[in-house]
């Protein structure tokens, strides 16, 4: 074994169960939810964060890189290791610490699934907003790396607008604070800036988040569309019109009838497209938006706009979307998943776009996604047997992200760059961009043993213009 | 969605020799997202992926591509799965983990050789305990005796029990009724009232050792109902065990003679009390997939399966003359909630008799029972009591329901451990509680 | 004192950025001095471009730039030793991009927020920053200093509205983060560590904001009490309930007197700005019930959130030697900070007021005629009332008290690790050297 001389004294820090170094149980830690494999030499649990900064330290002392796991999740490959060293995984660091309810925060160890937190502050009206479609697995830590949203962040924010405070290990191995419970703090706002890091800054060994009230009137309406332009121009309208809605998601034709084959949600399944709108809040502000919505979409030639009569309703259609991935699964062996967000005005273009190269390829691309806020997650159907088609899947995710790009878009909305599409990054940041994030970077990370490779492209000379992506698993909310 | 090198699988060759393992198009559907992880209570303990779903998955994979022997290793870990099905729940893919699982351990059966002890053990309880009555009420009777003549106290007061490290199995040995149910093999109990169905009866033989007077609670009930209750007198163990432990043979053997015994013209419905049963019953289908003699003949009997709440609550529960004073907590037994999908039923009729109905966290994690998995991994499963307890003394309730012998056996450890003043009972006792209560 | 740049350097500058925006004379820059401090020289800029140029430049030659936009919050910062450059980004004032229909837009860092306010309000939109002196506070300087104002209680602090920016580095290379799109994880989020930073880590030249649909109409709830645990406890009853206003300021009974609420004398005042229909107003009169002792709307209602904004400033006009510190504590610390405020500043005889964020975030204003010494002696044993972990910044002061206290005070924030970031973009501190904290 290579590192047996690091095992040791790992294994006399953290104990003979918290180190695992056997081939069987290092293969268990070389995949995520995505598609990129790399296998650890070393797999470590700490559960305190005196563990983490040991770990932190004698692996830094024989430069032995550190990628840090919460429940590998990730559809980006972040929690992979690209040169072996350590996966340090959060399972066991997983206690909430504090829950204050005056002050409506919580602080939490990373490995803290985040359901689980929401869950627990049930009985105080509370819940911790961010909800990836991941989230019944998904951990704070590995949120808080991502900067993770999900459907209801369209009106709630993502993870990053949901913590105060960190407590983070830097790659020297100390363990410092970055803010707290209040919400301003004097200096740099460090912990927004290391949210989204993907464990490039520094590991995550405690977090203070904000929880909120859960509202008093919930609203679930699904609009049917005969073509998925009607529907995209309807996401332009209520936004410009001021409707605020919590979560507005979209399914195409194909999607809604895999959907309802596999989970009978009610989805119409002859029609275009349908929208997903979700109104929270106070009981008269959500009748009334209820009825503009409704107004709106049957403005744009919708065929019906449905409202769920009670939670079971509402749950059913809100299970049906959750699963649509899933269900996409039924059409094709294997799908690919892109994530690129464009303006909300650019909706209709990029769909009409993505159909021209679903043409153009021979290929059949779903489309489900988070409306509201402009997020696309096509989903192009492939075999992966096919060699031919896998090249294909990957030129024509290309093209799409780079159209995305084009219209003012951006790479990903929330699945993380990671190793995926790190090479895809000087489509949206030039030179000097790249230089400057890197800069902080090498500040915090200097021997880049903290998730090497990840994020920032390799250095330009060994660029040489070649974008090959490691393909991200099709699997999303 | 499989990966790569999933797909390079055919040159190496396969640890699965035997036929008995999972094949590709049953573990592909896999696309290890992960969504699994956190419903697996041995995840939950351990927060290691290799017990997981998704990990044990992975380990098939490997044992199929030839990256990974069936050796200590994997057959660890495939044991420590508690074969709950919480991770089907959990699955939005559709992947059929119960299948995998029952596989790889026939697999594992038919290749791995265990211990010289632990052999002998397994072989005798799976081959001859649990699949003759006979065995099994001449080993009950030896139980009873060991409880009722004072030489249990004797043997835990001696501390003989902890130099085994039996302690806490012990705890669990079956409190044994002392009229088996067997002695009712071949009766008819007629239904009071309009009949309003017929159906055949399950005993069941964990629960027919030590619950012979949750059976009689169940006829009553029935009875009460308008049903007629049939006792098959050549049925079987469900083979619930058999197959969960990897003898799926010997499971499919049970499965015919319970279909030969048990399925009738006469009889609307099978019914059991035992949610590990019934979940079994239903997937006879599955296990006798390949019997051209059977596969026609366990789709009806799957179809006639059911499990007596869900049975009750699709009939419609007669209510009973008073209404139940009680605040009852139900805990859903794995096999009712995640194998059958069973939610609603019991608590349906709990409602129905009155009960005040307090929902505890969690209601659905594994009390760490399951089957004879209380047994085997005894250390895990003391564990995942101590975190259900946990979430039980977080509400107060005057009774702890649930719906199936194993978990109520399992429970009752624990609320005497912690101390806990609720009583713990089947649902089905509940309800012939309400029945009788004057 | 600034030694002047040389002869040739002020050459340079003036090739760089036009003869004509570059001003060396003593009267150009009196109004320019920073805690007694004269810049040497000012330069407007009209391009990036010529940014990029005048940083590479200082860079060179080590010359210490102070970027300014409305010169409205130079006050914030230690007293600085030497200023070379003052870099106003005033020129570039231009919407870049405006796409109503996405709720979002690019701006010049020098375009004022009242200019910027002008431009959306024409799309019946909402800016949702309100900092004081929004005639003067160029978008550039309130990200810098993080400034906001009461529509942060629903919105949040700049940063929540913050998506993507451009700035020109101390080495003078020009580089973005994060876009224009409201959904984003593509690159380090530099945003959040530009906001707040007061010009040490970059010359902000350009911002990505959200705007948000403006109401129908407005309305605000006045409401006083002579205690402030009452005016706590509304407060508390006002969190609880479903109500979500866009504003909920508390005022302390000094604050009061500048604000045009109609309020009596010695009570402390919570104003709350609803928006929505009539249904939802009547819903808000509804829940706030019989507390409310005054409400308005109209040209008013928006006349008394300006004075609101600028209440401070008019504080420190009208007030001889005076602090103003910007407080943030958690919620539940509200009332203690508050109370510990009156409480001192009686010892002390000290004249104060606050106004604020009834949630924690707010500007508590010192006053003590000539008497520099007692205003140090309540800073200091104010910041030890409040605990190290909250925030206390001195945003306006004498420099006469600069020299005996520290503008920032603590923050949990480790400092070495600001220290990284600072030396990541600005290796030499030439960008406001010696004033930020650390
Ligand atoms: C079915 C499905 C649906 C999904 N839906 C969504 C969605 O709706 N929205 C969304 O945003 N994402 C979604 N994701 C992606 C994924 O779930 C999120 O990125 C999630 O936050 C990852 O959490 P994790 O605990 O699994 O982290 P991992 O995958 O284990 O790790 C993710 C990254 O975090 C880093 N990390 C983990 N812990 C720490 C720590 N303590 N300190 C520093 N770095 C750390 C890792 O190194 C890695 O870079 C989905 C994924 C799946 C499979
Ligand atoms: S059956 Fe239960 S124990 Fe086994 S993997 Fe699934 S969830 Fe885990
Ligand atoms: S949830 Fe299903 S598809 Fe996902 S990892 Fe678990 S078993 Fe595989």
């Amino acid at each position: 074994m290579k590192l047996a001389a690091l095992a040791k004294q790992l294994r006399s820090v953290l104990g003979e169960e918290a180190v695992l170094h056997h081939p069987e149980d290092l293969m268990l830690y070389e995949y995520d939810a995505g598609l990129a494999k790399g296998t650890p030499e070393l797999v470590v649990f700490p559960k305190t964060t005196e563990h983490v900064s040991a770990i932190v330290r004698l692996a830094g002392a024989r430069g032995v890189p550190i990628v840090p796991r919460g429940a590998g999740t990730g559809l980006s490959g972040g929690s992979i290791p690209r040169q072996g060293g350590i996966v340090m995984v959060f399972s066991r660091m997983r206690r909430i610490l504090e829950v204050d309810v005056p002050n409506r925060r919580a602080v939490v160890q990373p490995g803290v699934v985040n359901l689980e937190l929401s869950q627990a502050v049930a009985r105080y009206g509370l819940y911790f907003a961010p909800d990836p479609s991941s989230q019944k697995a998904s951990t704070i830590g590995g949120n808080v790396a991502e900067n993770s949203g999900g459907p209801h962040t369209l009106a709630y924010g993502v993870t990053v607008n949901h913590v105060t405070g960190l407590e983070v290990v830097l790659a020297d191995g100390r363990a410092v604070q970055l803010g707290g419970k209040a919400g301003e703090h004097a200096g740099y706002d460090l912990t927004g800036f290391l949210v989204g890091t993907e464990g490039t800054i520094g590991i995550v060994t405690k977090v203070v988040v904000k929880l909120s009230r859960i509202p008093e009137q919930i609203a679930t309406l699904l609009a049917v569309f005969q073509t998925a332009e009607d529907a995209a121009n309807t996401v332009t309208s209520l936004t410009a019109e001021g409707i605020t809605t919590s979560a507005l998601e979209m399914l195409d034709g194909w999607t809604l009838r895999a959907v309802e084959e596999a989970t009978h949600a009610g989805y119409p399944i002859d029609s275009g497209a349908v929208l997903l709108i979700e109104l929270e809040g106070l009981r008269e502000e959500v009748e009334e938006q209820a009825e503009a919505v409704a107004r709106i979409c049957m403005a744009h030639q919708a065929r019906e706009v449905r409202r769920a009569k009670d939670e079971r309703e509402r749950q059913l259609l809100w299970i049906g979307r959750k699963n649509a991935f899933a269900a996409i699964g039924r059409l094709a062996p294997s799908y690919y998943t892109q994530d690129g967000v464009v303006p909300r005005t650019k909706i209709a273009d990029i769909l009409r776009f993505i159909d021209g190269v679903a043409k153009k390829y021979g290929m059949t691309i779903c489309n489900v996604f988070h409306a509201g806020d402009g997020n696309l997650h096509p989903a192009i159907l492939f075999d992966l047997r096919d060699a031919e088609q896998v090249e294909k899947v990957h030129a024509a995710g290309r093209e799409i992200l780079t159209r995305c790009v084009e219209l003012g878009g951006t790479l990903t909305g929330e699945h993380g760059i990671g190793m995926e599409k790190n090479e895809l990054m000087p489509v949206l940041f030039n030179d000097d961009d790249l230089e400057v994030m890197a800069r902080m970077r090498s500040a915090f990370n200097p021997n880049e043993l903290l998730n090497p490779q990840k994020i920032l492209p390799a250095p330009r000379s060994c660029r040489e213009g070649v974008i090959s992506m490691q393909s991200a698993a099709g699997v999303e909310q | 969605m499989s990966t790569a090198s999933q797909t390079g699988s055919a040159e190496q060759r396969s640890g699965f020799r035997s036929g008995a393992g999972p094949s590709w198009d049953l573990y592909s559907t896999c696309i290890h997202c992960g969504l699994c992880l956190e419903q697996c209570p041995t995840y939950r303990v351990l927060g290691l992926e290799a017990d997981s779903p998704r990990g044990r998955i992975y380990q098939v994979l490997q044992v199929d591509q030839g990256n990974l022997p069936i050796g200590n290793s994997f057959v660890t870990h495939i044991d420590r799965c508690l074969g709950c099905l919480a991770c089907e729940t959990a699955c939005p893919s559709g992947v059929s983990y119960g299948q995998i699982v029952e596989r790889a351990r026939a697999e594992i059966e038919k290749s791995y050789r265990r211990p010289l002890l632990a052999r002998i053990a397994r072989r005798y309880t799976y081959n001859k305990l649990l699949k003759s009555f006979g065995a099994l009420s001449f080993w009950a009777t030896v139980l009873y005796l060991y409880q009722q003549t004072g030489l249990q106290k004797l043997v835990r007061w001696s501390g003989i029990l902890k130099v085994l490290g039996l302690e806490n199995t012990d705890a669990l040995a079956p409190p044994v009724d002392r009229e088996f149910s067997f002695s009712d093999l071949g009766k008819v109990f007629p239904s009071e009232g309009e009949e309003r169905t017929r159906a055949a009866f399950l005993i069941g033989c964990v629960a027919s050792v030590s619950f012979s007077e949750l059976n009689r609670a169940t006829i009553r009930v029935l009875q009460k109902n308008g049903v007629t209750v049939f006792i098959p007198p050549k049925q079987a163990c469900c083979g619930a065990l058999h197959a969960h432990a990897g003898f799926r043979d010997d499971a499919s053997d049970l499965a015919r003679r319970n279909i030969d015994a048990m399925l009738s013209d006469k009889i609307d419905s099978i019914v059991t009390n035992a949610a590990g049963c019934g979940s079994t019953m239903k997937n006879y289908a599955n296990l006798l997939a390949n019997d051209v003699r059977y596969s026609a003949k366990a789709q009806a009997f799957a179809a006639k399966t059911k499990d007596v709440s869900e049975f009750l609550a699709e009939l419609g529960l007669r209510a009973p003359q008073r209404k139940l004073h009680a605040s009852v907590t139900y805990q859903d037994p794995c096999h009712l909630a995640h194998a059958q999908k069973i939610r609603s039923a019991p608590r349906e009729l709990l409602k129905a008799i009155g009960a005040d109905l307090i929902e505890m966290p969690h209601s659905d994690y594994c009390c760490g029972s399951a089957g004879t998995y209380n047994v085997v991994q005894n250390q895990l499963s003391t564990k995942l009591l101590a975190a259900k307890m946990e979430d039980i003394a977080s509400v107060t309730a005057d009774v702890l329901a649930t719906a199936n012998v194993g978990c109520v056996l399992q429970l009752r450890v624990g609320v005497q451990q912690r101390g806990l003043k609720m009583r713990v009972m089947h649902v089905i006792e509940l309800l012939d509680e309400a029945y009788r209560q004057t | 004192m600034s030694a002047a740049p040389s002869r040739a350097l002020s050459l340079e500058l003036a090739q760089i950025a036009g003869e004509e925006n570059v001003r060396e004379k003593a009267e150009d820059l009196r109004h320019l001095e920073i805690d007694g401090v004269t810049p040497a020289c000012v330069v407007t800029p009209q391009t990036v471009e010529q940014i990029a140029a005048i940083m590479r430049l200082a860079f060179n030659h080590d010359l210490v730039v102070v970027p300014a936009g409305g010169f409205t919050q130079q006050a914030i910062g230690r007293i600085p030793s030497r200023i070379d450059i003052v870099l106003r980004t005033e020129r570039l004032n231009r919407v870049e991009h405006y796409d109503p229909g996405d709720l979002t837009l690019s701006v010049g860092a020098g375009i004022t927020i009242a200019q910027l306010r002008r431009v959306v309000d024409g799309n019946r939109q909402l800016l949702p920053i309100d900092p004081a002196r929004s005639e003067r506070v160029t978008v550039g300087g309130a990200i810098a200093a993080n400034a906001s104002g009461a529509l942060q209680h629903r919105f949040g602090s700049i940063r929540e509205s913050l998506l993507g920016v451009r700035f020109v580095t101390a080495d003078g290379r020009i580089a973005k983060a994060g876009g224009r799109v409201v959904k984003n994880v593509a690159g380090y989020d530099l945003m959040k560590l530009m906001t707040g930073s007061f010009g040490t880590l970059g010359v902000l030249v350009s911002a990505n904001l959200k705007v948000f649909p403006a109401p129908h109409q407005y309305r605000t709830f006045v409401t006083e009490f002579v205690s402030l645990h009452q005016a706590i406890q509304y407060r508390d009853r006002i969190l609880q309930s479903p109500l979500s206003p866009l504003c909920l300021e508390i005022a302390s009974p000094e604050a009061r007197t500048m604000i045009p609420d109609g309020g009596s004398r010695g009570t402390w005042g919570v104003y709350l700005r609803a928006a929505g229909s009539d249904a939802v107003l009547a819903r808000y009169r509804q829940e706030l019930g019989t507390d409310v002792a005054r409400e308005g709307g109209g040209a008013d209602e928006e006349m008394f959130w300006r004075t609101i904004a600028d209440w401070a400033d008019l504080w420190a006009q009208s007030q001889n030697n005076c602090a103003l510190l910007r407080v943030s504590v958690p919620s539940s610390a509200v009332e203690n900070a508050l109370r510990s405020a009156a409480t001192l500043a009686g010892n002390t005889g000290v004249h104060w007021g606050a106004l604020g964020r009834a949630t924690g975030s707010f500007l508590i204003a010192f006053s003590a005629a000539e008497s520099v010494e007692r205003l140090v002696t309540m800073v200091n044993a104010y910041r030890n009332a409040l605990g190290c972990d909250s925030m206390a910044v001195i945003t306006h002061c004498s420099t006469a008290l600069k020299q005996h206290i520290d503008v920032w005070g603590t923050t949990p924030t480790d400092l070495a690790a600001m220290r990284i970031a600072r030396k990541a973009l600005d290796r030499k501190q030439i960008l406001n050297r010696g004033r930020f904290l650390i």
